[in-house]
């Protein structure tokens, strides 16, 4: 290392990091720092995600590309001391890869390496409370073109040449929706940034608006210049409070260095962007309802058409983008339309941006050029699953996507692909699940989220959606009857086709696409009874294996009724009337013993052993 | 004209259709629909509408699609059935329904002839909307037999700690007619959809009492409601009506039209006009929709004709009732007789009152309570022939720009106020001049805060165009101008100008700031004051009306008796306090009887007892406005029917029968009316002749107490919030209603909303 080099130290301070005290090490950093004399030569810098969210904290050093995981508190002195002033890494801090091997740079660690970042390129790399750092990495050169060089006119031609599809989950054409709105008759104008990301396990969106905020306000720009517009809004969800904070300062700064407001580098453009935040509901993510929310009302969804490019917020010509459309929009208008349509298919151009939880190992914020497959994403930059599990199935597109199997998992993963299989891309959350899934349990679960999230405006998705529930609780609890699957499938039919907007057009994916794959699972909760997956708590009963048992007592000292119990350093055993089946003594039993079982409730220990031979 | 196909049938269709339901229906072709409302905006929600289109994806809802030429639309496939029957059951599984898919149900409803009360509505034998819920009609359209699914009860507490009327959401379908009447027609947005997915309901913000949450209790949402989920208190149990009639309520000056319910020969409960009625289409106010059958069905309603013999009241006949009026009043010099009426009096009787005064008792003092707003208009505008220029309802749909003043006219005109929100949603600029309570606060562009004394100030620098008023910001009044100063205009004005010096100069002022285009809406707050003022029964005016200084001559000529003005009210109060009055005869009871205690012959005519029983000497039962027929006349000047449509109770007569025979036994001419048609007749030729120098009237004006000019009805001696507990309730809400909000800050208004909770929990 040379000396005269400054060293970047880059915390992330993404929501997984700063819930694991990002901030606290970020402090602890500055105070070893200024203690060593090293201020000036060595800067910390507050980054936003770097998309490994598994290994948090994490800590990038650059100029060299080097990364520590997993940074503690403690052992921020020891970072300070021996690589910056002895010049040399904490190599006990490094990526550790499967094989136990560490790996210092993150352009080496497969997770990085296997995913193509283009629009996450800039998150994790400049602070984004800093325009300047967004600036020096090419920041706001897309707006420049746009405004200076190109008419509004080009600037449609320009994305719809470049086959850019919404990234919210329709993946209609950005450029087509852009022409609808600028064709539209009208002074008043407006363009919205659709920021209200609530599908569970999904943060994409959040991410890049707390790492990289000045890329969507920059393609939000484009986007109003594109159509006509001078008053822009971000509706972004209220449970973000660091992607509020992080916007407000965002667009501060763009006010007051001209990106926004009156005659935006001296071209005579105005632009406003103010900022809504949203009151919680899942819904307010449709454009129609994002609307309502906007102009004060309940946000509810209305009939479409008409379509909010002929009349949305207020009457007026309206374009609704996600985040990282826009934040796509950026890129294009900087690099071209050309470049866009080099990464990723013919169909769907440019790149699908996933965070990918579950049962995965790298769980994380992953960018891959769109017709990546599904066992790409989810063993080459994922790792696999955890603890050398099976695969059983992944979900994608959120609460209303739907779960594909393994044979699935050579799919391209695209607007168009995914769909045919009866998935959506949706917003881009992917949940992997191994074979301790029980799907029927993971259908009920996303449609109670759809449930209780539908706005109970049209009958079908307030109700059907709750039927189908009930009939989902009814199958797992061991009640179901032969018909309930038909039964299922027709109010499935009912809901996607009555429905009134795509939250409830798309709720009974998870069961649709359940049923369609893992039929057989339903069949043994109906038929059987029994959960194959060990999950349906109605369906299963612990039992103590006297043959394993150690008498250790963990079982009895843990169980909340005293239904585990037996002698020290005898067998115990679990009276089955007192258990209420929490499962905490399967969890507590040692390792070494593993005498807990689940067994399905209608059988014996020996039957279930004699089973499983 | 563009031409559509549905099932199979060409259809052609005008501008009127802009959907394609509205095609369907123009062809008679039936779609079911349950959130359609032709007064709302399309919504989409039910489901039941859906039809398949060609070369559009998926179903549609025939009420949101726009209608285009060559459209190819079906509404009954095979499918479509299937999936309507299948949506219909899963309403139907929130929605008590054991008796809609009940094969019992034809003889049911043919052995019991009416829903039987209970507390909680478990099936259409329990509902008080059993013979018309359209819920059914759908039901029975699309055929649903059975349930596949188990209903669920959602066992909401049903609501009835309000005025008026309960509400029972276990019965909702979430149509959201109400919710959206209420936002979209009505402007009140007292309710709401609350919570979410199967939870969702209807409830009013943070759950306050809908006396707390700014309701009205118009009704409106009543009227919409497909289900029995909202229903009036009164009239939950009665049933379907024997008859309905549509008349004039006479509650305030607007003469809107209802539909009267009668059954058992009584009137039960009132409703909505057709919603071609005009002025007030089908929207009432709670005067209107729930006050009218505990008026008049009161139990202390006058019942027969008394005399006060011994000091006790007698009941006697109609025959000695009036000979003993005759008697009494035999002898008393006509300089000493007062006649007092009152505006809630049909024009016809106000006419014959005046007559029986001027002609049969030759006395001039004749005056009426409460008709000064009235009786300032024909003044003021008649003076300057402009009494064209006064308002029809429409002509506020038509306007470019609105300016209120003289009270907040959505507390005291509900109907109008609705009629104005619906200009305001289309966006014409609404300017109040004074200061706005909660709902017309929302509705403004611009409020000019000023107390009432201060608003011909202002009003005079919009005439103008230039000028400043202490306490009114510059920049407001400029913006004010420039709203004034474009196109058609529509003025509201009030009854609060009465409190003024001189509202005749404001009126004046007024007609100046709308030029030859615009309209004024006088806001009369007693049922018939314009019609008792074009009667004459006022002491100043003949009728037509005309000034004694116009019309002395012709009458004098007509009648064959000198004409001359008389005392206004307060004049002759003090002439009796004087003890220079010998007999009264008072048709209103709501006239204070301070003053005419030691009259010694006193004859009270009038539908309800008040103060003045004590002091009768002869009381004269009458008929109600909804008991007799007659003719009203409304702040429009418009001329509204008003029907007999229940008789009057006991031996109760119709005024203008009474007064006609009283008359004609004191041997006077030209009485003989054998209907109020005929009445009618006499006067409806009358020109007003009111001249430029009659104003002078003006210069004599005695400002009005301000109770007398706040909303707080009356009938005839009848003070609607004593005798109705519910409306109590509304009125007693109301001061803290007129404050404006305490502070403009939300936190603010959080913090107390809170506390308010909080201190409400505590109680409980």
């Amino acid at each position: 290392m040379e000396s005269d080099d400054v060293i970047e130290v880059l915390v992330c301070r993404g929501t997984g990091c700063e819930s694991s005290k990002s901030d606290v090490l970020q402090e602890r950093l500055v105070e070893e720092v200024q203690r060593h004399g090293l201020d000036g030569r060595v800067v910390v810098k507050r980054v936003g995600c770097h998309g490994l969210c598994q290994q948090g904290p994490v800590i990038a050093i650059e100029p060299e590309g080097l990364f520590y995981c997993q940074v503690k508190e403690s052992d921020i002195p020891e970072i300070v001391e021996s690589h910056f002033v002895k010049g040399q890494p904490v190599e006990r801090l490094f990526y550790e890869a499967p094989d136990g091997k560490r790996i210092p740079h993150y352009r080496d660690i497969p997770f990085y390496s296997e995913q193509q970042r283009v629009i996450l390129a800039k998150s994790g790399h400049i602070d984004p409370g800093e325009i300047d750092d967004y600036v020096a990495a090419g920041g706001y050169k897309g707006l420049e073109r746009a405004l200076k060089e190109m008419t509004p006119d080009e600037v449609v031609a320009e994305v719809e040449r470049s086959g850019l599809r919404g990234r919210g989950g329709a993946g209609f054409p950005t450029g087509l929706k852009w022409k609808f709105a600028r064709r539209s008759p009208g002074d008043v104008k407006y363009a919205i940034c659709n920021a209200d990301e609530g599908d569970p396990g999904a943060f994409m969106d959040g991410s890049i608006l707390i790492a990289d905020p000045h890329a969507v306000l920059e393609g939000l720009s484009i986007a109003a210049y594109a159509i006509g517009a001078h008053e822009a809004f971000i509706y972004v969800r209220h449970e973000y409070p660091a992607a509020v904070a992080s916007l407000k300062r965002a667009i501060a700064q763009s006010y007051e260095r001209g990106f926004l407001g009156k005659d935006i580098l001296g071209t005579g453009f105005d632009l406003d962007i103010k900022m809504m935040e949203g009151a919680g509901a899942f819904v307010c993510g449709e454009e129609t309802a994002l609307m309502a929310s906007i102009e004060g009302r309940r946000g509810m969804p209305r009939p479409r058409p008409p379509f909010p490019v002929e009349s949305g917020l207020w009457g007026k010509p309206t374009v609704i983008n996600n985040v990282k459309t826009l934040a796509a929009v950026s890129l294009i208008l900087r690099n071209g339309a050309d470049w866009f349509r080099s990464i990723g298919t013919e169909g769907s151009p440019g790149t699908a941006i996933f965070s990918l939880t579950g049962k995965v190992r790298n769980t994380g914020l992953v960018e891959v050029p769109m017709g990546a497959t599904l066992r790409h994403i989810i063993f080459d930059v994922g790792g696999g699953v955890k603890e050398g599990r099976k695969f059983k199935a992944v979900q994608t597109g959120g609460p209303a996507g739907g779960c594909l199997p393994a044979e699935k998992l050579d799919l391209p993963v695209d607007f168009d692909s995914l769909k045919a299989a009866g998935a959506i891309m949706g917003s881009g959350g992917m949940i992997v699940m191994d074979e301790s899934t029980c799907m029927v349990d993971v259908a009920r679960y996303f449609l109670s989220f759809t449930q209780a999230e539908s706005c109970g405006k049209c009958t079908p998705c307030r109700v059907g959606t709750l039927q189908m529930l009930r009939l989902l609780d009814k199958i797992r609890s061991g009640r179901g009857e032969e018909g309930d699957i038909e039964k299922l499938l027709a109010l499935c039919d009912t809901v996607v086709k009555g429905s009134l907007c795509g939250l409830g057009q798309n709720a009974p994916n998870p069961v649709l696409t359940t049923i369609q794959y893992f039929r057989d699972e339903y069949e043994a909760h109906i038929r059987d009874k029994v959960c194959p997956a060990m999950v349906c708590k109605d369906l299963i009963k612990f039992v103590i294996d006297p043959d394993k048992c150690i008498g250790c007592g963990a079982c009895a000292r843990i169980c909340p009724t005293g239904a585990a119990r037996g002698e020290k350093e005898s067998v115990h055993t679990i009276e089955q009337e007192l258990c209420i089946k929490c499962g905490a003594c399967y969890e507590v039993c040692p390792p070494r013993a593993r005498a807990v079982m689940k067994v399905p409730v209608g059988q014996t220990l020996e039957g279930a052993k004699g089973g499983a031979e | 004209m563009p031409k559509m196909t549905i099932d199979g049938r060409e259809v052609e269709f005008g501008p009127e259709c802009e959907t394609v339901l509205d095609v369907a229906r123009s062809a008679g072709i039936y779609i079911p629909t349950l959130c359609d409302h032709d007064e709302l905006e399309p919504y989409g929600g039910c489901r039941l509408c859906i039809v398949e289109i060609e070369g559009l994806r998926g179903y549609v809802p025939a009420c949101t699609t726009a209608a285009k030429d060559g459209m190819v639309v079906r509404t009954a496939t095979e499918e479509l059935m299937r999936l309507k029957k299948e949506i219909l059951q899963l309403l139907l599984i929130e929605h008590p329904s054991a008796c809609l898919v009940c094969a019992e149900w034809p003889a049911c409803l043919q052995y019991r002839t009416q829903a039987y009360r209970a507390g909680r509505v478990t099936g259409c034998n329990t509902c008080p909307r059993r013979d018309d819920c359209e819920l059914r009609e759908v039901v029975e359209h699309i055929g649903i037999t059975g349930l596949d699914y188990t209903p669920e009860y959602r066992d909401i507490p049903v609501e009835r700690s309000d005025p008026f009327y309960d509400r029972d959401y276990n019965l909702c379908v979430l149509c959201a007619r109400c919710v959206r009447v209420c936002q979209e027609v009505r402007g009140t947005g007292a309710i709401t959809f609350v919570k979410r997915g199967h939870e969702t309901r209807v409830d009013t913000a943070f759950g306050t009492s809908h006396v707390d949450c700014g309701c009205w209790f118009c009704g409106a949402c009543i009227d919409v409601c497909p289900t029995g989920a909202l229903y009036p208190r009164l009239s939950k149990w009665v049933g379907m009506p024997e008859s309905e009639e549509v008349t004039t309520c006479m509650l305030c000056g607007t003469g809107c039209q209802f539909r009267a319910d009668i059954k058992w020969g009584k009137v039960m409960a009132t409703g909505p006009a057709p919603p071609d009625s005009a002025p007030n289409g089908r929207h009432l106010c709670v005067l209107g929709r729930f006050c009218i059958p505990p008026l008049v069905n009161a139990g202390d309603r006058l019942r027969a004709p008394h005399v006060r013999r011994d000091g006790e009241m007698v009941p006697v006949s109609w025959d000695e009732a009036l000979q003993a009026v005759v008697e009494g009043l035999k002898g008393v010099p006509p300089g000493r007789i007062a006649v007092l009426g009152g505006p809630h009096l049909t024009t016809e009787a106000a006419y014959l009152l005046q007559k029986l005064a001027r002609v049969a008792l030759g006395t001039p003092d004749v005056a009426s309570r409460g008709c000064e707003f009235a009786s300032l208009v024909y003044r003021v505008l008649g003076a300057d022939g402009a009494l064209d220029r006064v308002a029809q309802l429409e002509d506020i749909s038509r306007a470019d720009w609105i300016v209120s003043l003289g009270g907040d006219f959505v507390e005291s005109h509900q109907v109008v106020a609705k009629t104005v929100y619906g200009a305001v949603r289309r966006g014409v600029p609404l300017v109040h001049i004074g200061q706005p309570g909660k709902n017309l606060r929302r509705w403004t562009v611009e409020d000019v805060l000023v107390d009432e004394p201060v608003a011909p100030a202002v009003v005079r620098v919009l005439v103008e165009g230039s000028g400043a008023v202490e306490g009114v910001p510059e920049e407001q009044l400029r913006r004010v101008i420039d709203i004034v100063s474009q196109g058609r205009g529509v003025v509201l004005v009030g009854p609060r100008v009465l409190e003024l010096d001189s509202p005749s100069d404001l009126l004046r002022d007024v007609l100046r700031l709308l030029g030859d285009d615009g309209r004024l809406v006088p806001l009369f707050l007693n049922g018939n004051e314009a019609g008792v003022v074009r009667a004459g029964a006022v002491h100043d005016m003949l009728p037509g009306p005309a000034s004694v200084a116009a019309g002395a001559a012709s009458y004098e000529e007509k009648w064959g008796r000198a004409v001359a003005a008389g005392a206004d009210l307060g004049a002759l109060r003090e002439k009796a306090r004087a003890g220079q009055v010998d007999a009264v005869i008072v048709l209103d009871g709501s006239i204070p009887v301070d003053g005419f205690e030691g009259v010694p012959f006193i004859v009270y005519q009038s539908p309800f007892p008040s103060p003045w029983l004590e002091h009768a000497s002869v009381v004269l039962a009458s008929a109600m406005s909804i008991e007799e027929s007659g003719t009203m006349v409304n702040h429009e000047f418009r001329e509204q029917a008003l029907k007999a449509v229940v008789p009057p109770p006991g031996e109760a007569r119709p005024d203008w029968e009474v007064l006609a025979e009283l008359a004609r036994r004191m041997g006077a001419a030209g009485f003989e009316y054998g209907s109020p048609g005929e009445v009618w007749d006499e006067l409806a030729g009358l020109e007003c002749r009111v001249g430029p120098t009659d104003t002078a009237a003006g210069d004599a004006w005695q400002p009005v107490p301000r109770e007398e000019t706040e909303w707080y009805p009356r009938y005839r001696g009848a003070t609607l919030a004593e005798r109705i507990e519910d409306l109590a309730v509304l009125i007693e809400a109301l001061p803290g209603r007129r404050a404006p909000p305490p502070t403009e800050s939300l936190e603010d208004m959080m913090r107390e909303a809170r506390e308010k909770w909080a201190a409400r929990t505590e109680e409980v």
